[in-house]
């Protein structure tokens, strides 16, 4: 727990006394504040295990600063000058340096000599053996390393204390960017074996609630559902020192009163900002709104291409041509994102998916399908969403039922108690859906392989064609290049032909800011990575 | 005392069924939590199943009922996947912070509804009559969040006077060791003034703007009971006797109207506690409404079972209370009759 005096030094630094500290100087305040950080979420971390059950989306913002991984992707300038990760770059965190011999099938990773843990031990090969095992132990983290050939604690070998070597039976593309995922962070092995138990061999009951790493920053105290106190690791080796020493991590669920602590200055940074917040507080220039279309996420519209009438892609491309894009773009998102809808239709525009399908509002053609489909008077259905997306998805609904309302398709609106549409999912019982989605890796097939293949419930269309299936597997081992590249365009062009799920647009994530907060950086997985951050 | 033990010993059985309840209730809720929690996109069926073995849910349905019992023998009311605590830790923590808030706001509104009423019940029809009408149906209209997030704007945005509205201590605050959970004896058993006096700024604007919401049932039924009694045969014939306004009034009338005003206080109390997840949300203030009503809607059944289960028991002896108060009141009627 805090120490009265650490509480009196961070409400100094943070320039809010009050009373605490005897003779607050001035100066000495604008100093501090300026390397304090108050952060406000809309909910909190429920877990410090990057890979328990139900890990929600705060806790990665919490094992994201806390912990190291073996490598990072690297950073781009955004045309707007907001930083953003690149997929395309990888860069050491853990790791200084990597091999990749045997054709493929064998990479070592050579640790940083002087990287060392919170608890001043240094890192270790058996640290990051015990780690990467533990991921292929846990059946999330195994899920996940799958996409990326690891399966089994074999394929991770000890060369000496500073170097580890991960086989893997064919040459991957992914193994080595599963390795900068948030997923799997490096654990100080010595400290979570001592909690390790026969019935928990992997410490996941201890792991859940402590922080046993050696990452950027670490975690000083924690109200759980209301506060996280954080410090800087001022012997973090892994990148730049952070410029912040303290960061205050509150929260507060109500959208409203974290804008209004942020306009009144009390917060520093405010995240999960809602589309018409981000639009305003943009106009009235108070703060800073930085709004960056969340790459790899999409909220689409789902069909199920197993069952009639959706099964035929008339009728798919029917309600495709049928949607007001526009308006709803406009009332679910007041436009923050970037569209999915217009664009080039038929034909793939680049190796880059999810891109824009090539639909676009188009009532005459959208009957005409639906002639040609043998149901010119239309049909009934019902369009689920989950009402705990219902501030985006309760517009969309309402714009789609009056379109194919229009097309004599009648709509009812089936609003699905939060986190229940995932179970009608699973069982594949919902015909017509509002649905959104992210994938945190960037290549088309991956993409491809989750959401169009396969029997799991992220096979939200059930698409089942025998030529892209081919083609989601040919690819999972193909080296990028010429092959390749026509393999995906061709999957682009049936998804967009054959338009098993209508891809709608990529929201925008939104994180207001004071003007002189600086160096913010747009993560795959879409949470704040405090070390970039510093006050101008 | 017989009818008090009674009472209490009614309790097993409510408490007992109210188990049963919550667990079959949220057995019939059609969210698979295996396939909730398996949220990753990399899930598939094996990891589904792999959960739903961990989670013990693969389990015929008895078996489950019994173990959950077994674990509520331990005192343990499981763990919430939405929060990484112990539900019963949760609760802990969070029905002190719920039961001052409510505490506060029903003491507020007590204090403007119980001379409200009485004041509109003598002159029906007079200004003072009206007011106590648009407060009442502005307090019921207005929905809390509203009222909350106006305060917050004049009071904290615009005229700085409030707190952030942000919990129930400011976050450089230290909280005071804890003895009781609520705030304002707890800082005052420290001997922490300024830490009571700051407890106490963060819970006036949520207090006022639950209090608001109580205040029209309070208001309207304080006047209508005194209608009632004040037209009533012993009223008329203690002011044929000359007795003093005062004394009639205040003696004679609002004894004999309290009996409905305590009972709606004890309703209105344990709706409050439990069901102003509006307001929790606004002032982030750590309750245990938004509390069951995240745990429900993230299919995290262990918060809500231990939730319904508390709030049972809560409720159980809040109506107790309501009717020894009744009793004192009014000792014909009531619990200690036969004492």
């Amino acid at each position: 727990m805090m120490q009265r005096r650490d509480v009196a030094k961070l409400a100094a630094w943070m320039g809010l006394s009050g009373g605490l500290s005897a003779l607050p100087l001035r100066r000495a305040q604008a100093q501090s504040r300026a390397e304090s950080l108050r952060v406000l979420t809309e909910g909190a971390p429920n877990s410090f295990d990057p890979i328990g059950p139900g890990v929600n989306r705060y806790a990665i913002e919490l094992h994201w600063n806390a912990y190291d991984r073996l490598l990072r992707f690297g950073t781009v300038e955004r045309p707007d000058g907001t930083l953003s990760y690149d997929y395309f770059t990888l860069e050491g965190e853990l790791a200084e340096r990597w091999e990749v011999s045997e054709g493929g099938r064998a990479i070592t990773l050579f640790l940083r000599p002087d990287a060392r843990f919170h608890d001043g031990s240094p890192v270790t090969a058996e640290d990051v053996k015990w780690s990467l095992d533990r991921m292929v132990s846990l059946p999330i983290g195994r899920a996940q390393f799958a996409t990326g050939s690891m399966t089994g604690t074999e394929q991770f070998t000890v060369l000496d204390a500073r170097s580890i070597r991960i086989t893997t039976p064919r040459p991957d593309r992914f193994t080595l960017p599963n390795l900068a995922l948030a997923q799997p962070v490096i654990f100080n092995a010595r400290i979570a074996r001592a909690h390790a138990t026969e019935a928990d061999p992997w410490a996941a009951e201890w792991l859940r609630t402590n922080v046993a790493g050696g990452g950027a920053f670490r975690l000083d105290s924690h109200t759980p559902g209301q506060s996280l106190l954080l410090s800087r690791n001022d012997e973090w080796k892994s990148g730049p020192l952070p410029a912040f020493r303290r960061v205050l991590w509150q929260v507060v669920p109500s959208a409203q009163s974290r804008r209004i602590s942020l306009e009144r200055g009390d917060a520093d940074l405010v995240q999960d900002l809602l589309p018409q917040d981000a639009v305003s507080m943009r106009e009235e220039g108070k703060v800073k709104v930085v709004g960056v279309p969340m790459t790899g996420a999409f909220h689409f519209i789902g069909m199920n291409n197993a069952l009639p009438p959706f099964d035929n892609v008339k009728v798919r491309q029917a309600i495709a041509y049928a949607l007001p894009y526009r308006q709803m773009f406009e009332a679910a998102l007041f436009s923050r994102g970037a569209p999915l809808f217009g664009g080039t239709a038929g034909e793939a525009e680049g190796t880059l998916f999810p891109q824009p399908l090539g639909y676009d509002t188009d009532p005459a053609r959208a009957r005409a399908l639906l002639a040609e489909a043998g149901l010119p008077d239309g049909f009934e259905t019902t369009f689920s969403f989950d009402l705990s997306l219902a501030t985006v998805a309760e517009p969309v609904a309402l714009l789609v039922q009056e379109a194919l309302g229009k097309a004599g398709i009648r709509v009812t609106i089936n609003k699905v108690p939060g986190g229940q549409l995932g179970t009608l999912l699973e069982k594949k019982a919902v015909p017509f859906f509002y649905e959104s989605s992210a994938a945190y890796l960037a290549p088309a097939d991956y993409f491809f392989r989750i959401f169009y293949h396969g029997p799991t419930r992220w096979n939200f269309g059930s698409y089942d064609n025998a030529e892209f299936k081919a083609l989601v597997e040919r690819t999972r081992f193909l080296p990028e290049g010429a092959e390749y590249d026509a393999d995906v365009k061709r999957m682009i062009a049936l998804a967009k032909q054959e338009v098993p799920i209508i891809l709608l647009w990529q929201p925008a994530l939104d994180t207001g800011m004071q003007k002189n907060v600086e160096g913010y950086k747009y993560l795959f997985h879409r949470m704040l990575d405090m070390r970039t951050l510093k006050r101008s | 005392m017989a009818g008090l033990l009674r009472r209490l010993l009614a309790l097993v059985p409510v408490l007992l069924g109210v188990t049963l309840a919550s667990f079959l209730l949220t057995w019939l809720l059609p969210g698979d939590p295996a396939v909730f929690f398996a949220n990753s996109v990399t899930a598939d069926a094996a990891t589904v199943a792999a959960l739903r073995a961990k989670m013990g849910l693969d389990l015929p349905l008895w078996q489950q009922f019994l173990a959950y019992l077994a674990q509520l023998a331990r005192g343990d009311l499981g763990q919430s996947i939405q929060t990484g605590q112990p539900v019963a830790a949760d609760l802990l923590q969070r029905l002190p912070a719920s039961a001052e808030l409510t505490l506060a706001a029903l003491g507020a509104a007590l204090l403007l509804a119980l001379p409200l009423g009485i004041a509109a019940a003598l002159r029906p029809g007079s200004v003072i009559d009206h007011a106590c009408r648009v407060l009442s149906v502005a307090g019921v209209a207005l929905p809390s969040f509203v009222t909350g997030l106006l305060l917050i704007y004049v009071f904290y945005f615009h005229l700085g006077l409030a707190p952030e509205p942000i919990g129930r201590l400011d976050p450089f605050a230290i909280p005071p060791p804890r003895v009781t959970g609520f705030l304002l004896p707890d800082t005052l058993l420290a001997g922490d003034g300024a830490g009571f006096l700051a407890a106490a700024r963060q819970l006036v604007l949520p207090a006022a703007t639950m209090a608001l919401f109580a205040l029209a049932p309070l208001a309207r039924m304080t006047r209508a009971a005194m209608l009632d009694v004040l037209g009533s045969d012993f009223i008329r014939a203690a002011r044929a006797h000359g007795l003093r306004r005062r004394r009639i009034v205040l003696s004679y009338a609002l004894r004999n109207a309290l009996l409905p005003v305590v009972t709606t206080l004890g309703m209105v109390f344990s709706s409050m506690l439990g069901a102003n997840v509006l307001v929790e949300r606004v002032f982030a203030w750590p309750g245990i409404g938004s509390y069951a009503l995240d745990a429900l809607l993230g299919l995290d059944y262990a918060p809500v079972q231990g939730f319904m289960l508390v709030m049972a028991g809560l409720l159980v002896g809040v109506n107790l209370l309501v009717d020894l108060l009744c009793a004192i009141i009014d000792p014909r009627s009531g619990l200690l009759r036969d004492a």
